[in-house]
Parts: C-alpha cells; sequence; structure tokens
C-alpha cells in the first residue's frame, strides 16, 4: 500500500512504524478552591517548565545546533511573555477557575490569533503556543515528556512539536511522518538539520498503520511504502545508496555548465509541469527547461486555463530562468491524459488516435489561446516552442500558420513579442527517418523517446505482459536517435532528448557520441548525469556509438554500455 | 524618548528566532520598549505581541523607548537590527 505525502527533509528510510498517540490532559472547566494557591501553582510550573526547556536548549546546541536551540529560548520567552501570563491568570482570577483550564484558554485565544494571520508562515508560530502551553499543561499536572522507541522507528503522529522532536533520540528515529506541519514548521527544519526523512501531509485514515508495520519511507518523492514487497525493498535501496552518493559527490560542481574532459559542453536540463517549485529546480543544477509540460495547467478543472492564465505561468517560469533556454511543449492532451470538458470520444486505440498536435490543429480556438499566452510571455526569457506529435511537414506548415495569424491579431493590438525558436518532437518513426527534411522547418528536435520507443517497437509501455519488449537498448531505437542527431547537424539546428531514456548514464556516452546537444529529464538526476559527463572524453564516443549499431541485441546493448559505464567511473 | 525607524530585512521578518532576540535584548533594560508597525503598537518585551506585528521583510517598524536607560537600550537594538538578528 502507498500513501502520498509532501517531502519536508529528503532521504530514504526503512524501518518500523510507531504511532505516538499523545495522552490527552484533562484541560476541562474546574472550579478552584483558592485562587492565590492557584496562581501560585501556575508559577511553580512555569518556572518548572523553563528549566525543561533550559536543558532542551543547551541538548538542542550540542546535538544539532545553535540557531535550531533558539527555537526553545523563544518558547522560554512565551513563559516570560508579560502579556500571556497576564492572561492566563486573569482567566483564573475571573473565573474562579483551576490552571490547565485557564492555560487552555489562553492558549486557544492566541492560536486563534496567530491562524488568522495571513503569512503562512506566522500561521505556523500558533505550533509554538501549543507546544509550549502543552508543556506548561504537563508541568502543572507533573507529566513526563519523553518519548521513548526502539531504535530503527519511523514516527508517525498527527503534528511533532518541537519539544518532541529534541526529545527524541535522533539516532533511534529513521523518519518522520506526520498528517500536518508544513516545511517551514519547526519539525521539518529540526529533521533536515539531522537529516531524518520526513514527510508531512499524509492522510492516516483510522488503522492503514499500526505500531509494528514495516515502512519505506520515501522523502524523495513524498511517498509512504506500507509492508514492502522483497523487490520494492531492492528498489529503494538501491535509491538510498544512490541518494547518499548524489548527497556528497554529485553535488560537487553541479550548478554551472558542464563539459566532457575534452572540452565539449552538453546542456542538461529538468522536466516540469508547472511554474511551481522553480528555485528548487535551479538549486538542483537545471541548465534550463527541456520540456514544461503544459498540458498539466489543463487538468483538474471544469474549463481550459485563460490566456491570462496561461500568460502568467509561462511569464513566471521564463522570467525565473532568466536567460536559460525553457522549451515549453503545447498542450499534449489525448491518449492517457483525458479531459473530462473536452469531450474526447473513447477510441480504441488512444496513443494512435486525436490526441496532442491533431486536437491543437481540429481545434483552433483552444490552440491559439496557448499560442497567444506564449507570444505575450516571449519577452520574459529565452522562450523556444515545441509541437508534441508531428506527424507529417503539412502539420509543421498549418502549425506555423496558426503562429502567424496570432502574431498578425497581436501586432494589430500592439502586444509586444521578443524572439523565440520553433521546434517540435521527435517521437514518430516516419519523423525519425525523414528527420532531414523536417530539420528544414524548425529551429530544434527533442526526441521523446518513451512514444518513439513504443512506437518503434509496438508496445505498449503500460502493457505488464510486454515489459520484456520495451527497452530504450533495442538498436533499432539507438539507430533511429542517430538519425536524427545526424540530421540536425547537418541542417545546423540543435537536437535534445526529453524521454526517460535521457537520464539513463548507460546511454550518456552514446548520446555525447553522436553530438546530442541536450538532455532534459527529472531535475533529481540532474546532479549525477552532470558528473558522470565530466568524466570522459567526447572524442573516444565516436568508437562506443561504432560498436553499440554493431550489435544485434538489445541484451547485448545494455551489457556493452553497463560494463563500460562501470569503467568509465 | 528615543526613537528609531528602520525597514526589516530578514527573509522571514521577525519570525519565532528574531522576535525571541528582540524581546530578550528590550527585556534587559528598565525602559519601556514600544514597536510600531503602521498604526499597531506592541510591548517589545512580549514574545507574542512582537510575533502578533507579523512584521516581513521589507515593512518599516518604529521603535519608541521611554526610561532612565532609553539611550543605552535603544544603541542594543540598533545592534541587533544591524546584525540582521544573527541570520
Amino acid at each position: 500500500m502507498k500513501i502520498k505525502g509532501i517531502t519536508t527533509s529528503k532521504g530514504i528510510a526503512f524501518g518500523t512504524a510507531f504511532v505516538l498517540v499523545k495522552k490527552h490532559v484533562d484541560v476541562s472547566f474546574k472550579p478552584c478552591t483558592d485562587i492565590d494557591t492557584a496562581i501560585n501553582e501556575l508559577h511553580i510550573a512555569i518556572k518548572k517548565s523553563k528549566d525543561q526547556l533550559k536543558a532542551i536548549v543547551k541538548k538542542t546546541k550540542e546535538e544539532i545546533g545553535e540557531k535550531e536551540s533558539k527555537i526553545f529560548n523563544a518558547h522560554s520567552l512565551i513563559l516570560d511573555d508579560p502579556e500571556y501570563v497576564k492572561s492566563i491568570e486573569n482567566i483564573i482570577t475571573k473565573e474562579n477557575v483551576c490552571v490547565t483550564y485557564a492555560v487552555e484558554q489562553t492558549r486557544k485565544m492566541f492560536e486563534a490569533m496567530f491562524l488568522g494571520m495571513d503569512n503562512s508562515y506566522m500561521r505556523e508560530r500558533a505550533a509554538d503556543i501549543n507546544d509550549v502551553s502543552n508543556r506548561l499543561i504537563r508541568a502543572v499536572l507533573n507529566i513526563e515528556d519523553s518519548i521513548d522507541v526502539p531504535a530503527g522507528t519511523i514516527l508517525i503522529c498527527e503534528d511533532l512539536e518541537p519539544s518532541d522532536t529534541a526529545a527524541l533520540d535522533p539516532a533511534k528515529i529513521a523518519g518522520i511522518i506526520t498528517e500536518k506541519g508544513g516545511e517551514t514548521s519547526h519539525s521539518a527544519i529540526i529533521a533536515k538539520s539531522l537529516a531524518i526523512p520526513a514527510i508531512s501531509n499524509v492522510k492516516m485514515d483510522s488503522g492503514n498503520v499500526v505500531t509494528g508495520d514495516k515502512l519505506i519511507l520515501d522523502a524523495i518523492e513524498g511517498v509512504l511504502i506500507v509492508n514492502p514487497t522483497e523487490s520494492e525493498l531492492a528498489h529503494y535501496q538501491n535509491i538510498k545508496d544512490h541518494f547518499v552518493k548524489e548527497q556528497s559527490v554529485y553535488k560537487v560542481g553541479m550548478l554551472g555548465r558542464v563539459k566532457t574532459l575534452d572540452g565539449h559542453e552538453v546542456e542538461i536540463s529538468a522536466n516540469i509541469a508547472s511554474a511551481d517549485h522553480l528555485k528548487n529546480i535551479l538549486e538542483q543544477g537545471a541548465d534550463g527547461v527541456g520540456l514544461f509540460r503544459t498540458e498539466f495547467l489543463y487538468m483538474n478543472r471544469t474549463s481550459p486555463p485563460s490566456v491570462e492564465e496561461q500568460y502568467n505561468a509561462y511569464k513566471t517560469a521564463l522570467q525565473a530562468f532568466g536567460d536559460k533556454p525553457m522549451v515549453i511543449r503545447t498542450f499534449d492532451i489525448g491518449g492517457d491524459k483525458r479531459i473530462d470538458y473536452l469531450n474526447l470520444e473513447e477510441e480504441m486505440n488512444p496513443f494512435l488516435g486525436y490526441r496532442a498536435i491533431r486536437i491543437s490543429l481540429d481545434r483552433k480556438e483552444l490552440f491559439k489561446v496557448q499560442i497567444k499566452a506564449l507570444l505575450m510571455a516571449s519577452p520574459y526569457g529565452n522562450l523556444k516552442i515545441m509541437f508534441p506529435m508531428i506527424s507529417s511537414i503539412e502539420e509543421l506548415l498549418q502549425t506555423r500558420e496558426v503562429i502567424d495569424s496570432v502574431r498578425i491579431e497581436m501586432e494589430k493590438e500592439n502586444i509586444p513579442i521578443g524572439d523565440y525558436e520553433i521546434g517540435m518532437m521527435v517521437e514518430i518513426p516516419a519523423v525519425a527517418v525523414q528527420a532531414d527534411k523536417f530539420a528544414k522547418y524548425v529551429d530544434f528536435f527533442s526526441i521523446g523517446t518513451n512514444d518513439l520507443l513504443q512506437y518503434t517497437v509496438a508496445v505498449d509501455r503500460m502493457n505488464e505482459k510486454l515489459t520484456h519488449l520495451y527497452s530504450w537498448y533495442h538498436p533499432g531505437l539507438l539507430e533511429m536517435i542517430k538519425m536524427v542527431a545526424n540530421a540536425g547537424e547537418k541542417a545546423g539546428i540543435w537536437v535534445g532528448i526529453c524521454g526517460e531514456a535521457a537520464a539513463d548514464p548507460n546511454l550518456l556516452p552514446f548520446y555525447v557520441g553522436i553530438g546530442i546537444h541536450e538532455l532534459s529529464m527529472s531535475p533529481s538526476k540532474i546532479a549525477e548525469i552532470k558528473w558522470r559527463l565530466r568524466h570522459f572524453n567526447k572524442s573516444e564516443m565516436g568508437e562506443v556509438v561504432a560498436h553499440v549499431l554493431s550489435l544485434d541485441t538489445s541484451e547485448q546493448v545494455k551489457r556493452y554500455l553497463t560494463t563500460l559505464e562501470k569503467n568509465l567511473q | 524618548m528615543e526613537r528609531y525607524e528602520f525597514v526589516l530585512e530578514n527573509e522571514h521578518g521577525l519570525h519565532a528566532r528574531p522576535a525571541g532576540l528582540m524581546v530578550e535584548t528590550c527585556s534587559g533594560y528598565n525602559s519601556e520598549v514600544n514597536i510600531n508597525k503602521g498604526a499597531v503598537k506592541v510591548n517589545g518585551k512580549s514574545m507574542l505581541g512582537v510575533l502578533m506585528l507579523a512584521a516581513s521583510k521589507g515593512d518599516t517598524l518604529l521603535i519608541e523607548v521611554e526610561g532612565e536607560d532609553e539611550t543605552d537600550a535603544l544603541a542594543a537594538i540598533k545592534r541587533l537590527i544591524d546584525s540582521q538578528f544573527d541570520e
């Protein structure tokens, strides 16, 4: 079983579930017998809480860091806060009630004030009020606050309060899963600084995880796997090893453009599906965006996105990347991506059917909205517009006509248009074979290996019975990729690859050897590919290409490239 | 009374840690300290008050200090602000 969440501290953890149930303390309304005694009780509890916090500050400073320890200094200051203490005292005096009820009422009041703020950072500070108030209540009731768990624990709880995080022994905690708490919560910050993988916003329906369950916490993709199979365990062990290595080795020099030892530069870009988290993608080393899948802007809604909305998304993305190239692909709807409001008919063979540019050219009004938004955004960065599923020169010409007509309308309205390139996906075998002809009409090619492979070998990649036939080491596919690269070189246009195979380190020598200019992939793969690229000579790869293309089977190609890749390290 | 106006430059504004340092500094003096953001005025010695200001990066804050040690108190507050709250 898999449960989705949001990563707050990256990593992979294997462990045993420990569901932390907070003891419910009694904070109900109870009249107090003597007001002076109650006030005195309050001040003793404040003193006790402050002593605890002093110890936590010291422990945190030693085990985590000075900066993190200051969170608890702040908690201590809340206990010194004249407004906070006065509020509790007032409730005790006016309502003649016990301390715990008065603290609870004060907690609720301040929590509501913080939750009402329009800044998410400040809203999360409600957690500080709750944490310190709960500490105070526990102090009044003499409840100890230690969390004792066995080694290798993956902790599951509704929300981990900062002082809980500090009370834990980090050596025993393999991972942390919370139902609440955002990326800037203290728990997340501390989990990050201790390098404990953590995810939050995990929806825990009653009993889907119980203490003792074996878990894999994938805090890279933000997924929790409950009672994993052997193959899942092996799969994630690989990912974990990779992640650990990446953290140290691959990070060196991942931010700039990279070259092979003999100075050949390849652009390593990211595939994205929205204008969110762009800063994070740049931090992972992306030289640009090689594929912005715009169909995601059309999904999960009831009508297509307006010009304004699309313009804003494209502009945001272009501005974030500055002069770095950004390839935005017009919508690839249809196939496996269905959209209700477009009322697409059910088809026998959706992958061979009404999809992508075929819909665009049939529903030109829908398409023009997207083209207009792209052209409006063009002055804000290094835009490259790309069309999916082009199968004939005629389609390419019709697409250009649409762009021209939108341009003319925009010029009439005096809307500024910047520079941009126009390119196409190469994902249909007929196009790969005829690439030299298509090259005359575009500024670049990007090879979509997923579709090109499934069309070339006639294998539906979703069909589990056929996975052995779906291999991107198929010599036929590689031959075709080389044809496209050659056609690009002859015509003087650049050629990229944006399918899953782009991130396969085994194929990197082949790509370099045939002169691929750009590889676009999931951002998490960039650092590794860049690191590998810096470790071989392009001049030696001609031989590799010749050898690969002399082999007869996918298996032979795979074996040769895997061995080669190991020797290159 | 001493007054000092400045623009907050911390990335997350006056959040828990910087707010704590501010309150700690203010509490070290006998003078009364008020922090103003627009029309909102809070007690500089109150942690929750300072947090409630929800002062974010780019906000202009006015500090007012009044009491026998107001000059020293303001000097200490200025040092804290100039150090970017040790961030």
